[in-house]
């Protein structure tokens, strides 16, 4: 099975607030999983993609049914389009019964033979009878997504479906949608704008920012390599400087910031091109005081004193103004280890391999 | 006691609660639910019983249903039959009158399903009539039935334009409200205060009903 999707559409509240959303990526079976910040368009996107909404030009095809097409005056209606859409709040009718509520989309109401495969695929015997505000959040989720699967959908549509639940039942869902991925070969196109579930989540992130995709690739390509300082931000590299290049050499580069910084080789950077670089706050060293360093990170050391300490539970969040004002994050016991505080003054070093070269200016 | 005015008052009520019911749901929904145009005159024109005094509706129904009148001369010219001082006059009258309060409670309670519930539904394949019968009327019900009861009551009490297209006329015309005035007119105080309490129990029982719905889950 294969998604295309490639729409443009404005929307127009009042006069003044314009929106336009303008979207094109593909997907075979896998998990495409649309990340950004709320009301970049993605969730227009899904409602497209199920016919709820019109796109003012493009098409959206899934294998070989045309679902939309604009040239081809296409349109069909979302109940022909075969689409499983779990809704932000589940949309689970309150005034039908858990069972009547997965039977809704079935043409006859006496198939028990799927009721019972999504009844153990998803865990839930004994909750037939019961009204979905009887439930918990985790057993609404998995009701809506039985609902939606059991009328055996083309493509799986899923709005923010990590927002609205508590930790544990997040672990769980993740479990249950790798299930899914594992049993049913559907695309699955997923809503977050939580980093954590983009990477963990995705084999293709399409990243979507004031209607329109900033950049498509694997989560690692992304969170590692964003092509701009937007998509750099959004995937928490929040150590952003602007540089100019000083030196070109074979493998690697020099760039005049604040101070000089080495980093990978770029092809066809020239001397004196203005460019961004960045760091991951995970990627910037701390060196502790009278140890010798090893060849990887004796390169780009500078000092800085600590401003602030944030601890994240498993993680610690430094702040040091210096050279370079960074942000670092380091695992609670490499922290205690280094028995940092506030006011102190550390080296730090900014590895060359981490160093992430963005081109615009 | 003659019996007729009571009789002919819930006969009348009910027929108009009917077509209240029918007419009043559909126009509801449209105003809840479509984006057409002519939907704001639509929406003010179907309000404008309940502001109008019921004399000045019932004068352009006049205009409208009478011998003379826009529809009227039409009916009367094919069929030599006239709407105008008969109980069916007295149905729609009322069916007017009461209609918008039936309009603005069935339109809160539709606009207060959530929408994501018809979407879903669409995408699980039900056609928007089928997604209205199974999702979006049993989830609006009591605000519907409310609207409905208080319709009813509306239209038992109707009086202003009542008496100006359907007359006063005993055993034929004359409801409940026409009778009173009668009773009380001609110096029959004993009938016009029995009729007056039976009208109370019943809109006694009405408001109770109402509660009753709106505070059961």
């Amino acid at each position: 099975m294969e998604l295309q999707v490639s729409i443009s559409k404005k929307l127009t509240s009042g006069n003044s607030n314009e929106f336009s959303l303008d979207a094109e990526f593909k997907c075979r079976n896998e998990m495409i999983v649309l990340f950004g910040p709320t009301g970049a368009g993605k969730t227009l996107t899904l409602d497209c993609i199920a016919g709820l909404e019109n796109p003012d030009a493009g098409y959206i095809r899934v294998n070989n049914t045309v679902y939309f097409d604009s040239e081809k005056n296409i349109n069909i209606s979302p109940q022909k389009r075969k689409v499983g859409y779990l809704f932000q709040n589940y949309a689970l009718f309150p005034h039908l019964t858990v069972e009547e509520n997965i039977m809704f989309g079935m043409r006859s109401r006496n198939n028990i033979k799927e009721l019972e495969k999504m009844l153990n695929l998803f865990e839930i015997h004994g909750l037939e009878r019961r009204y979905p505000s009887q439930l918990s959040g985790g057993q609404r989720q998995r009701v809506a997504l039985a609902r939606a699967l059991i009328t055996q959908p083309q493509i799986l549509l899923l709005d923010e479906p990590f927002s609205a639940i508590d930790h544990i039942t997040r672990v769980r869902l993740r479990r249950d949608l790798k299930k899914i991925r594992q049993m049913i070969e559907i695309p699955i196109v997923l809503i977050t704008h939580n980093p954590v579930e983009a990477y963990t989540m995705a084999d293709t992130l399409v990243v979507y920012r004031h209607g329109g995709i900033e950049q498509i690739g694997s989560p690692k390509e992304i969170f590692t390599k964003p092509k701009s300082m937007n998509v750099a931000r959004l995937v928490g590299m929040n150590n952003i400087f602007k540089g100019n290049v000083l030196d070109t050499r074979e493998d690697e580069i020099v760039i005049q910031s604040q101070e000089k910084i080495t980093a990978p080789g770029v092809p066809d950077l020239k001397i004196g091109e203005d460019v961004t670089w960045c760091i991951r706050p995970d990627h910037v060293m701390v060196l502790r005081e009278g140890r010798s360093l090893g060849k990887a990170v004796a390169e780009n050391i500078f000092s800085g004193k600590i401003t602030e300490i944030v601890s994240k539970g498993a993680t610690y969040l430094l702040f040091i103004d210096g050279d370079f004002n960074l942000e670092i994050e380091m695992p609670a016991h490499v922290f205690e280890r280094l028995c940092l505080e506030a006011g102190r003054t550390i080296k730090v070093s900014l590895k060359k391999s981490a160093i992430h070269i963005i081109r615009e200016c | 006691m003659d019996c007729s005015p009571l009789i002919l008052s819930l006969w009348v009520s009910t027929l108009a609660t009917s077509i209240i019911a029918l007419l009043g749901t559909l126009i509801a929904y449209l105003l809840a639910r479509k984006r057409f145009f002519g939907r704001t005159m639509l929406d003010a024109f179907t309000t404008l019983p309940m502001i109008l005094p019921p004399t000045v509706t019932g004068y352009y129904l006049i205009i409208l249903l009478g011998k003379n009148g826009i529809i009227g001369n039409h009916i009367y010219k094919l069929t030599g039959w006239s709407v105008m001082f008969t109980w069916q006059a007295a149905v729609i009258a009322a069916t007017v009158v009461a209609i918008p309060i039936m309009i603005k409670s069935a339109k809160a309670a539709i606009e207060s399903v959530d929408i994501e519930y018809e979407k879903a539904a669409f995408t699980l394949g039900k056609s928007e009539t089928e997604t209205f019968f199974l999702v979006t009327l049993p989830l609006a019900k009591k605000g519907l039935i409310a609207g409905l009861v208080l319709s009813f009551a509306r239209a038992l009490g109707e009086f202003g334009a009542t008496i100006m297209v359907a007359g006063n006329i005993p055993g034929k015309t004359s409801t409940m409200p026409l009778a009173i005035y009668s009773a009380f007119q001609s110096g029959e105080d004993q009938l016009a205060t029995t009729l007056v309490i039976i009208l109370t129990v019943i809109s006694i029982v009405v408001i109770y009903i109402t509660t009753r719905i709106s505070r059961t889950d």
